[in-house]
Order: structure tokens, then sequence, then C-alpha cells
């Protein structure tokens, strides 16, 4: 039997900003997409009575987007970090709280602004606080930002199982398919292994085109309960099931973080809620800041054996032609980076079944949120039929 | 001259760890209590929640839990290396370092290979504890 919160609450509204080499400030970038949520959603802003905010490593957006929304009460309000599972992860308190009778509609915003112009994509990140003497050796070693961390992932996944340059390849190639039939993907030019492999080292067995791109933009969601949402301008997508898990490197050997991700206990957890099996899952919208990301996620979740992910994607299903439609609008690596936003935006249109020429069957949509290094994680299971 | 100075500043109590490094040991904190060790720098166990830290000299040999191949210099350390390999080392105490491994080949080296530190001297008497392959 499904636990008591599934299918209790959905998503009603949804605003997505322009993406990408968009010069205006993440509190604007916010501010328009709440103001297109609440427009989607057919909702005046009086209605709007519970706000979740979060941002990216910019630190852009804070509190006060209230102020800039002209919001002069609210029911619930706070800002969140759990750096790439954030999304998911405020979708799941607002289900509870709208459920809960806290308030009637929140709106979970992210918005940043790593681009500025004259900046080169590689600087975005760039910068940041002095740490202290031990770990200022990092830079020294050559470890900076999250590249190196899950590209020793792809290589001890490499090194243990087999997997291949061309399998990691094979997933921004399915992805970029995807972005082909997606009018608001940054690259939608096809991609085959010759230009993948020509693709220039960054930490190797990373190429460029095994990395997420870098994007300004914001994302509002608007979540209510499932009664209000069925009466509504768009056609509800509700909430199945849900849970997150997080694992944290400590420094320490004896655990293998970059092989086993926290999705292996978030899954079953989330399954359970919505009383599903793993084979009910009809699509997925995978957290891919890297290729490597999504072949140990899909490897977590049980949908092939640990260490059994490269020949697992490389046939092709993850593809417009494939048994398991993966990141249909391309994902992180082709459509744009919003965080945790890039894999629910797509939930959203494909619960919704408008997705156009890239819809594909929409009963139960595997959505994932990753944060650090494999480390935060958020699951949602997002489905046009409450039950 | 701060650009060209590879090696940081050591605190004070950051400095045993470069102390050791210039008598060829890789001196790690280590608690008391629970006999855990760290890299980079705490003040409360992470284990046990002790502060019966102390600092203490490790055997230098571990092995290689992942690597990679760093392709893109962006220290001045980096220059005319690449591909420089990055790795965390599982220390034989328990601890995960983030660190190099050199006088090896890419090719010749994978997930699991026995390894010990060894010191790398900068001219302006840095010293950076790296490791190679037994």
């Amino acid at each position: 039997m499904a636990h008591r919160m599934s299918g209790k609450a959905a998503i009603c509204g949804l605003g997505m900003t322009e993406m990408g080499r968009v010069y205006r400030s993440a509190t604007d970038l916010a501010t328009e997409a709440v103001f297109l949520a609440l427009k989607d959603a057919g909702l005046d802003k009086s209605q709007l009575d519970g706000l979740l905010i979060n941002c990216g490593t910019t630190r852009n957006v804070n509190l006060g987007l209230h102020r800039s929304l002209g919001l002069k009460e609210l029911n619930v309000l706070t800002f969140m970090q759990g750096f790439g599972s954030s999304a998911g992860q405020m979708i799941q308190y607002a289900a509870m709280a709208v459920d809960n009778g806290m308030a009637d509609y929140i709106c979970c915003v992210f918005a940043d602004d790593p681009l500025k112009e004259g900046k080169r994509t590689g600087d975005a990140y760039a910068g940041g606080a002095r740490p202290e003497a031990l770990a200022s050796l990092y830079p020294i070693y050559g470890f900076a930002g999250a590249i190196p961390m899950y590209a020793m992932g792809a290589q001890r996944h490499m090194d243990t199982y087999g997997t291949t340059q061309d399998q990691l390849g094979s997933i921004a190639i399915q992805q970029r398919q995807w972005a082909g039939m997606n009018e608001n993907a940054t690259k939608r030019e096809p991609l085959d292994l010759d230009s993948y492999h020509a693709s220039p080292w960054v930490v190797e067995p990373f190429h460029v085109l095994d990395c997420c791109l870098v994007s300004n933009g914001g994302v509002a969601v608007i979540v209510t309960s499932a009664e209000r949402a069925r009466d509504m301008a768009q056609p509800p997508v509700y909430i199945r099931g849900f849970a997150q898990a997080h694992n944290h490197d400590v420094g320490q050997g004896g655990h293998d973080p970059l092989l086993e991700g926290p999705g292996l206990k978030a899954g079953p957890r989330a399954l359970s809620m919505a009383d599903a099996k793993l084979e009910d899952v009809t699509q997925c919208q995978i957290y891919d800041c890297y290729t490597y990301t999504v072949l140990v996620t899909l490897e977590d979740y049980g949908f092939c054996e640990k260490g059994e992910g490269g020949a697992f994607v490389e046939d092709g299903k993850l593809g417009p032609e494939g048994s398991l439609p993966t990141n249909t609008g391309g994902g992180e690596l082709s459509s744009f980076y919003m965080w945790g936003m890039t894999p629910i935006t797509e939930g959203v249109i494909q619960g919704r079944g408008q997705g156009g020429e890239r819809q594909c069957p929409n009963d139960l949509i595997l959505v994932t949120g990753n944060g650090g290094v494999l480390n935060y994680h958020a699951t949602l299971l997002l489905s046009p039929e409450a039950a | 001259m701060s650009d060209e100075t590879w090696i940081p500043q050591p605190s004070e109590e950051t400095q045993p760890f470069f102390d050791g490094a210039k008598e060829g040991k890789l001196r790690l904190q280590a608690c008391g209590d629970c006999n855990a060790w760290f890299f980079p720098l705490v003040h409360i166990c992470q284990n046990c929640g002790s502060t019966n830290l102390s600092w203490q000299d490790a055997s230098g040999r571990g092995t290689v839990y992942s690597w990679a191949q760093l392709q893109r210099p962006y220290h001045p350390r980096h220059r005319d290396r690449l591909p420089l390999i990055l790795a965390q080392i599982d220390i034989e105490e328990g601890a995960r370092l983030n660190s190099n491994v050199v006088g090896v080949e890419p090719e010749n080296l994978k997930v699991g290979d026995a390894v010990e530190v060894t010191f790398e001297q900068f001219d302006d008497g840095g010293v950076l504890p790296v490791f190679k392959p037994v």
C-alpha cells in the first residue's frame, strides 16, 4: 500500500526564464521565474502564501526575494541549501507543508548568474573563500571544484569494471539527440563519437563534453494540494513518492563514495512511498552534472547491476528510440544547468504531456537531484495520475 | 613574489605538517582517543568528538583509491607537467588523502596500486608530500 503522503500534493505551476548567457542578476531571474510560474498556474500573486528559495554558488538570491516579488504576507518562507539536491528537497518540504495546511500554494525557486559578460565560462565558478593552509594545498595538487572528483569516480569505475570512454560518450550523444527536439536547449547540433573524442580533455577521463553547461537563468515550481491542483490551468503533476539520502566523504577510507551514491538508499524509499517497483518507471530525469553521474545513478537505483552501467547505456536505451528514455530535454549536458531544477522542469513538462515530439510514456517519472560529489540526493516520483 | 610561492604560509597550527615534510615525514593529526587520522586540519575528532589531537608521523604507505589526469593547468606547478596525476590515497592509518602520484605513466597506474610518500622540493624552499608507486 502506498504511503499516505503519496499523491497528496501536486505541481501546478512552472516558470522558466531564458537560459544561458542572459546577463541579468540572479534575483531578477528568480523574480521573473516566479511571475512566470504564477501566470502558468493561473494564480493571482495574492494567492501565493509560501516561498522556498535556493541559489547556486554565486549566492546572488536570498530571503530578500520576497521583497522583490512584493509579497507582503507569507505563511511559509525560508532559504534552503542542499546544492544539486535543493530543488527536489524544496518540492518535498512544500508537499508536506501544503498537505499539513501550513500554506496553500508554495513556490520553490532557483536562480543563478555565474556567467558574466566578458568572462570565460571556465572561470564562472572561480574564486571564493581562502581555505586554511592545509586545504589550500588542494589547488596546488590540482584539485579545484567538482570535476577532478567526478573524473576520479569515472576512472575508478573504469579500472574496477572495465567501463569505456565510448560508453561515457554514448550518454552525451543520446542526451544531445533529445536536445535536438527541445527548442529551449542550448546545444542542439548533433553529436557523434568522433566529435566526442575530439572534444578537449579537462580532467581525463572527462572531455569538455562529459561536463554540464554553465547557465544563467531562473526556474520556479508551484506546489499545492492534490485537491486544489485538479481544477487549475495546467494538468496536475502528482508527487507520488519522494525521499532523500546524504552520504559524505569524510576523508576516511573504508567506504566507496565514488562508486556507490546515495541514490542506493533514496530510490527504494521513494518507490516504497509510491507503492511502485522500479519496472513501473517509464522515464528518467537524472541529475547529469557529468556523464558519469548518469551512469552511476542508474546503477544506484538498480536499473542494472553495479558495474554494468557502461554496457547498459551503450545500446542507446536512454535515447529517443530507447526503452528507458532519460533526460529527454537534453539534460544539464545539452539543455541548461539549473542545478536540480533541470531534471524537474523536464519531469513537469513530460508529466503534463507537453513534451511535443519528445513526449514519452509518463506513467511514472523518476527525477533525481544530486549535489556535492555524489553526496546530497533527492528523489521525486512524478505522475499525471494521483494513484 | 606571492604568485610564485607555491606552498602556502603555514599557520601556527599547521606548522607541524610543513616541518614534517622538510624532515621527510608525512606528519598528520591523529586522535589520541580513537586513533583516527586526519587531513586537512581538524579541531575536534570527526570520529569521536575528542579534542585530544596531536601530530604524528604516518607510515607513508597507502593504496590508490582513485585517480584522474589533470589536463589543464591552473597553478604554476602544473605547467610543463601535464597530464598531472591526481589521486585519492588510502593511507595505512585509515585517512583518505587528496594528493598526486608521480613517477609513473598513466597507462601503468590502476586503482588499488600500492604507493608510498615522497617529497617534491621547490626552488623557494617549499616541500610538498606526494606519492609514488612502490
